[in-house]
């Protein structure tokens, strides 16, 4: 298993959406950022509904603990061109870090207890692997279609 | 022209040289390009420093949801 393409997991999103609505809270819950390597297992689209695992996650060393952490800044929703965006107010970083193959990141609700606890939102794939050499580690979110995009979703059939 | 020659000739108009990552020097700081595996665009930088550490940014594209779409 090697870490998935990027994706949003489908599953809990699913859930959220459904009559008997969950507690995932992308507005006003801790959402963390956990990195992995290539050893993860998780299959965001396989139907289920998942939480953070530590399974394939980057060892715990200098800055970076188990769990990750805090996903930077403020989460918004915005609808742009069409597409409705979730973004954030900054990037999100680990100083003085020691990471190596690192293939990815997931970004989950660290408050969420339904369907599962600490439901993961969306799994993300650096397009290289990446390693930090003592310095600071950097996942620098996309500026497009708005700064500090995580997703989108399309919602034109 | 062999066959060969022109699916190489062919391959190398359509794709091109792949691209050599970017590297600059600035303030004794070098900063080198992290290129995306699979499409060759910017993935990231790696800027290493006089004092043997390196800061690593990764700037991931966008996760896109198609809803109703066929694959």
């Amino acid at each position: 298993m090697t870490f998935p393409a990027s994706s949003l997991y489908a599953a809990n999103l699913l859930a959220a959406w459904a009559a008997t609505a969950t507690d995932i809270d992308l507005d006003t819950h801790a959402l963390k950022v956990a990195l992995y390597t290539d050893s993860m297992t998780q299959d965001p689209t396989a139907g289920s509904a998942l939480g953070y695992s530590a399974t394939g996650e980057h060892a715990a060393t200098g800055n970076y603990t188990t769990g990750g952490a805090a996903l930077g800044g403020t989460v918004t929703w915005a609808v742009n061109s069409g597409l409705l965006v979730c973004s954030t107010s900054a990037v999100t970083s680990w100083a003085s870090a020691t990471l190596a193959n690192v293939y990815g990141c997931v970004i989950y609700d660290d408050e969420a207890t339904s369907p599962i606890a600490n439901a993961c939102i969306v799994a993300v794939k650096f397009g290289t692997v990446g390693s930090s050499g003592g310095g600071t580690f950097t996942i620098d979110w996309a500026d497009t279609p708005v700064t500090n995009t995580i997703f989108t979703i399309d919602p034109t059939p | 022209m062999t066959d060969t020659a022109f699916k190489e000739k062919i391959r190398s108009i359509s794709f091109g040289a792949p691209r050599r990552p970017q590297v600059k020097v600035v303030d004794d700081v070098k900063h080198v390009e992290l290129l995306d595996d699979t499409s060759g665009r910017r993935a990231g930088m790696e800027s290493h420093k006089p004092d043997g550490t390196w800061d690593c940014t990764m700037t991931p594209e966008v996760v896109r949801l198609p809803l109703n779409k066929e694959s």
